[in-house]
């Protein structure tokens, strides 16, 4: 199985491509509102724009939470090409994306892997995970966390700590996983999973996740 | 060898409408769709940038899909979409989606500027009008006055020093009660009222150039509503005659002077107000007494569209490319060349 896979959701741009049990990824990181150079992406990945294409079974992209104007740009470039191509495209959470990879430290079986990542200064995006063998199972639903809840959180101390959301006390956390930064290689495995199940993937269905509306005035 | 006739896939983003259409260099137009975000922004009395964007990202495939019905991708020649100007985040929606066109068919892509796709919309129907003519470009977001002496030649004579024609009308049809865009809920109540029950200000109407101003205008209704014990349905349609009368009385003597001066014989009304019946009976009258010739775009290709960008990129197949740099640009001039 071949999968071309996407995570333009934050400060940084990562590209993988999974060809059955092998990922080839890169990762760069830039400033928050420079957009991606898709050229630049698939060169470094050794991937074949003109042709390449033709040899997946599916490509997906990190869905968010994350930066707007990134998720947006990147559910629309894929949208595009798996419709020309008819290739299944599959929109993956950042939360899951982060949470996939934390797992790949965790030695326990049986883990909590709580994952936060920045939306603003007062809050952040949030969900919880169970990791059960190879098996991540969501323990809540994705949604809003305030700072002083993540602070509970981190003194409960019942399970490991990721991503960018968190507050300063987070760092020195002896369970708190600063190695976990995000990538497109998680987004590809899931992907993959996901593939196995036989489910339908359109790109009209592959929408970026928000999880925040801002409040505007009505008239 | 290159092929006599070309098909062109337009993609139009840069504000409140998803629209795509297809333009066949020798049979036309020959597939559009467009999606309108009117009730979404209805509510808010305005366009909300972020909730714009949210909708195109959301809507942009299905659009796509529509207008090329039975169309196969493989015959797209190449990729036009508006890369300014307009709310950058939208922008970046049709310009990422291109991007993704243009890479998955191997066809070039071609940045193009909305307001010029404005400007030759009237010729999508066939129409012609030898160069140079003035356009009178009206909309929600530009009130200008240009002199078009061909492709890629163009001169803004005049334009608004503050609020759009079309930006007034939605604020004055908020400011009465009305509902979003206020063009069309003006124009309706209009026809019940009187247009000289209120005496409003028509500026710069003898200012020695061919600008605009419709913020005053604008302050002039709002000091009225404050006077009025109680806006009653027949005051409302007083005050829309009355704002109508002034505002597209401005249009029409700038218009007309520029044609004067100019000595040009044609004229291209564009743009979302352009639709205005009343304004189009003030040209037509003008039409008759300069012995003018006028062209208007349908209806339904005066406000937003992607017809409009796929024929202006059917004339800029020089300027295709198979680079996926950005050009999306939210303010880029008239005349100005690919940022």
């Amino acid at each position: 199985m071949k999968i071309l896979s996407l995570d333009v959701s934050g400060n940084y741009s990562s590209i993988s491509l999974l060809h059955n049990d092998e990922v080839n990824t890169f990762t760069q990181t830039h400033d928050r509102k420079d957009r991606p150079d898709w050229d630049k992406l698939f060169t470094r990945i050794g991937f074949d724009s003109k042709e390449g294409f033709d040899s997946l079974d599916g490509m997906a992209f990190a869905c968010g939470p994350g930066s707007y104007t990134a998720l947006r740009i990147t559910a629309s470039f894929l949208k595009a090409i798996a419709e020309v191509k008819k290739l299944p495209l599959i929109a993956i959470s950042n939360l899951l994306s982060i949470a996939h990879e934390a797992s790949q430290w965790i030695d326990e079986a049986d883990a909590n892997i709580y994952v936060a990542l920045e939306a603003d200064k007062k809050e952040s995006y949030f969900c919880s995970y169970h990791k059960n063998s190879h098996k991540l199972t969501p323990l809540i639903s994705e949604g809003i966390m305030q700072m002083d809840e993540l602070l509970d959180l981190l003194k409960k101390d019942d399970g490991y700590f990721v991503g960018t959301g968190w507050p300063t006390e987070a760092e020195n956390h002896q369970h708190f996983l600063n190695q976990v930064i995000g990538s497109a290689e998680p987004i590809a495995i899931i992907a993959k999973q996901s593939l196995e199940t036989g489910e339908s993937f359109l790109p009209e269905d592959a929408n970026p996740v928000y999880l925040k509306t801002p409040n505007y005035k009505k008239s | 060898m290159q092929k006599l006739f070309m098909i062109t896939l337009g993609i139009e983003t840069s504000c409140d409408e998803t629209a795509v259409a297809l333009y066949d260099s020798e049979k036309g137009l020959i597939g559009e769709a467009v999606f309108s975000q009117i009730e979404l922004h209805g509510e808010y009395g305005g366009v909300i940038p972020e909730l714009a964007s949210r909708d195109h990202c959301q809507k942009i495939t299905h659009i796509y899909k529509t207008a090329l019905g039975k169309t196969h991708p493989s015959s797209i020649d190449q990729i036009a979409y508006t890369a300014g100007p307009g709310l950058l985040g939208t922008l970046l929606i049709g310009e990422n989606f291109a991007q993704g066109l243009a890479l998955a068919l191997n066809k070039p892509l071609i940045p193009v500027n909305h307001l010029e796709g404005h400007l030759m919309a009237p010729f999508l129907s066939g129409e012609k009008l030898d160069f140079p003519f003035l356009t009178l470009l009206v909309s929600g977001g530009h009130s200008l006055i240009i002199d078009v002496r061909g492709l890629n030649d163009y001169e803004i004579l005049g334009q608004s020093r503050d609020d759009a024609v079309g930006e007034a009308f939605d604020k004055v049809a908020k400011l009465i009660g009305l509902g979003y865009p206020g063009g069309p809920e003006i124009e309706k109540m209009a026809q019940q009222g009187d247009p000289e029950k209120f005496k409003f200000p028509q500026p710069m109407l003898h200012s020695d150039d061919y600008d605009f101003s419709f913020s005053g205008l604008k302050t002039s209704v709002l000091y009225s509503v404050q006077d009025l014990d109680k806006i009653t349905e027949d005051v409302q349609a007083d005050i829309c005659a009355s704002f109508q009368h002034a505002a597209t009385e401005v249009l029409v003597k700038k218009i007309s002077k520029a044609l004067i001066d100019t000595g040009r014989e044609g004229i291209i009304l564009a743009g979302g107000v352009a639709a205005n019946k009343l304004l189009r009976e003030k040209i037509s009258t003008l039409q008759q007494s300069l012995n003018i010739t006028v062209l208007y775009p349908p209806i339904a290709h005066c406000t937003d569209n992607a017809a409009m960008i796929a024929y202006l990129g059917s004339l800029k197949t020089n300027e295709a490319t198979y680079q996926l740099n950005s050009h999306a640009r939210p303010r880029w001039p008239l005349g100005d060349a690919i940022g």
